[in-house]
């Protein structure tokens, strides 16, 4: 019987099996969906899955009783996601330096911006939109792929997305930003 | 008045929604005057929208029948 006044870091440190589980069960779809998301392939996010249910189980010992589970195993999953995607070829990257766009000495656009010829609320136009952002997804560097995976597909906090990947704030906020400029850069070349 | 780049670099934070009135204020002021910007912040918010849509992606069955076989054989990991 279960000791209700541990926490689930707690019990699943003492090794009982069905706090990790019930931890694995409870977050198991967005563990999934980050491999995923990092990869683009179904193959490579089981792959990361597997080692990410190994890495965490064998990390137990390490856990302290405050820690909370899920972003400790999101955080997991994304180190997993980042060293199967070392050990591949890389992949070519959009450059993310310039995704801020042209402006003059005064701070305003050298170039025009036109809104997109679509309708998000198009059932059509929308899963056209998706399957074009995912593509795009996979051009960015994966430090900001990561990002933007966790707080636009996720819908993470800022402060959730920091504690995982263990990053300053101010730096979530900056790669979210030049993520989301980077996709819209590249939905723009073929929209607008 | 507030200029496009102040305006773009504001657009995470105005999504967030953590900007105090006055910022939203001067965000209105110039996109009112800026087609460009308007365009910027439109599109801006589709991308960070639509991207919520790729987390309807289902999580296959043997995905789960995967993590449901590791959790089974915990007791054979050393």
């Amino acid at each position: 019987m279960a000791d209700a006044s541990l926490t689930l870091a707690a019990r699943a440190r003492s090794g009982d099996r069905a706090a990790f589980a019930e931890a694995i069960r409870a977050c198991q779809d967005r563990l999934y969906r980050i491999a995923l998301g990092m990869t683009r392939n179904q193959e490579d996010a089981r792959d990361i899955l597997q080692d990410t249910l190994m890495s965490a189980y064998r990390a137990l010992p390490n856990l302290q009783d405050d820690t909370r589970l899920e972003p400790w195993l999101c955080r997991i999953a994304a180190n997993c996601a980042r060293m199967h995607l070392r050990a591949r070829r890389r992949r070519p990257t959009v450059p993310i330096d310039d995704v801020e766009g042209g402006f003059d000495e005064t701070g305003h656009r050298l170039e025009r911006t036109r809104a997109w010829d679509v309708d998000p609320a198009d059932a059509i136009d929308r899963a056209r939109l998706c399957a074009r952002i995912e593509a795009f997804s996979l051009e960015l560097p994966d430090e900001y792929r990561e990002v933007w995976l966790l707080a636009d597909v996720e819908h993470l906090s800022m402060a959730e997305i920091a504690e995982i990947l263990e990053l300053e704030l101010a730096n979530v906020k900056t790669r979210l930003h030049r993520a989301r400029l980077a996709l819209r850069k590249r939905l723009a070349a073929e929209l607008a | 008045m507030m200029t496009c780049r102040e305006l773009q670099a504001l657009l995470v934070d105005q999504r967030l929604g953590t900007l105090s009135f006055a910022v939203r204020a001067r965000i209105a002021l110039h996109a009112a005057v800026c087609p460009c910007c308007r365009a910027m912040a439109s599109t801006y918010g589709i991308v960070a929208d639509l991207s919520g849509d790729l987390a309807d992606t289902p999580v296959p069955d043997a995905v789960v029948s995967d993590i449901e076989t590791f959790l089974a054989g915990l007791d054979n990991i050393s």
